[in-house]
């Protein structure tokens, strides 16, 4: 399928090596059997058949160029000239740099040894002065940290228990038993003297039932 | 001050190199004089005045001469001139457009149908064959002014140097389609400023003729 737009660039390039060599070329058949393209190939075929003649009558004319080949060496000569020129500055500054290091001076002793001993304290102290900055005392710094403490708190225990006596089992002691203590009530008379009361009851649970027994 | 001197034909390009790589201005001289008018027309073309194009041609013959001894001879010296000479139209062309940014280049349009009035008005100075050249020049030159400096490059090393897209590509740094549609532009403007009939004959004689017989 022949597409007009993709075809200009073939177009192009055609017209182009045409005029510049200058020969015919003959056209693709597609290009030749749409006329657009035969439109436009002439046109571009003429615009650079043109652009390609003017090309060397915009030079200047002849006695031109002398003047040009005068300036040019001029310029390359200028150009040269600031090249040694910076290569001078650079030669001079050096020897500037090896007078500095190199020259002397003459000085009265005492002045020299006064120089040489401020030079020395400067140095000194300087040292002492590196010294104290490299090392600096360690700043303490104090915080106070609130950290919670846990009390424990002790709880006495009081534990009361009542003991009763089975009634019934009193009764059914011996009778001999209650009449020695009938005797003896008798006997003495009745006193809490060397009565203490004790605080610790001793419980003794006897675990069991009747059919153990057996 | 010392001009240039015809070169012997004895001396190659070769030698004329190797005496300017050793700082022998007379042969960098003589092998300026060999490409002088080559870089002189891409300028013009390239800046559409005679100041500009001299100021850059001569920044191109000085940068070549700084740079002689970094040339290698792996390509020929016109590629490697050419090389140079397309880093100053770049260079020249980012100065300018950070000093121009925003103005407008005045373009004065001048239409085909009064070509014979010019003509006539100059025919005392000038022959009418020089007069239409010059007419057609600046017609080229208007063309091409109203690219951008990109796009006027990319024509003059297609029409001018005859280089592939790829090569210019490699060069400007751009993509071989921006080459191509840079070129399709250029030839736009120049077949819109040059006004031609496509049936009629359009040589610079065929257009003198055309003058000569009043169409």
């Amino acid at each position: 399928m022949h597409n007009c737009q993709s075809n200009r660039e073939t177009l192009i390039a055609l017209a182009l090596d045409q005029a510049q060599s200058g020969q015919t070329r003959s056209l693709p058949a597609e290009t030749e059997a749409c006329p657009a393209c035969r439109e436009e190939y002439a046109a571009t075929l003429n615009a650079m058949r043109i652009a390609h003649q003017v090309k060397d009558s915009a030079l200047p004319v002849e006695s031109f160029w002398p003047g040009y080949r005068a300036r040019l060496r001029h310029n390359l000569e200028a150009g040269s000239t600031s090249r040694a020129h910076a290569l001078r500055t650079r030669t001079s500054f050096g020897t500037l740099l090896r007078n500095l290091f190199t020259s002397s001076v003459r000085i009265p002793i005492p002045l020299a040894a006064a120089g040489l001993i401020i030079v020395g304290v400067s140095i000194v102290f300087a040292w002492n002065s590196r010294r104290a900055v490299r090392a600096p005392a360690p700043i303490v710094v104090t915080k106070t940290v609130e950290v919670p403490v846990i009390q424990e708190t002790t709880r006495d225990k009081i534990i009361n228990r009542i003991v009763y006596r089975d009634r019934d089992r009193r009764q059914t002691l011996p009778a001999r038993t209650n009449e020695i203590a009938i005797q003896r009530t008798a006997q003495a008379p009745i006193s809490l003297v060397g009565f203490k009361p004790t605080n610790e009851v001793k419980l003794t649970i006897i675990k069991g039932n009747g059919r153990d027994e057996k | 001050m010392k001009l240039f001197q015809v070169p012997p034909l004895s001396i190659s390009e070769d030698d004329l190199i190797r005496r300017a790589q050793s700082a022998d201005m007379d042969a960098f001289c003589l092998l300026a004089q060999k490409f002088e008018r080559r870089i002189y027309s891409l300028a013009l073309h390239y800046c559409h005045n005679h100041q500009d194009a001299e100021d850059l041609s001569q920044e191109v013959w000085l940068k070549t001469y700084q740079a002689m001894n970094t040339f290698k001879g792996e390509s020929s010296f016109y590629t490697w001139l050419r090389k140079i000479t397309i880093n100053c139209f770049l260079n020249h062309q980012r100065a300018r457009s950070f000093r121009w940014r925003g103005e407008t280049t005045p373009v004065q349009l001048v239409d085909l149908d009064s070509i014979k009035a010019v003509a006539c008005l100059a025919q005392a100075a000038d022959s009418e064959k020089a007069l239409l050249n010059r007419i057609m020049v600046e017609k080229v030159m208007q063309a091409l002014s109203e690219l951008t400096s990109q796009q006027r490059l990319i024509f003059l090393l297609k029409h001018h140097e005859e280089m592939t897209y790829e090569e210019i590509a490699k060069e400007i740094g751009c993509s071989t389609g921006t080459a191509k549609k840079s070129m399709f532009r250029a030839v736009s403007k120049l077949r819109e400023h040059l006004n031609i009939d496509i049936q009629a004959p359009t040589t610079l004689h065929a257009l003198q003729s055309k003058i000569e017989i009043g169409v």
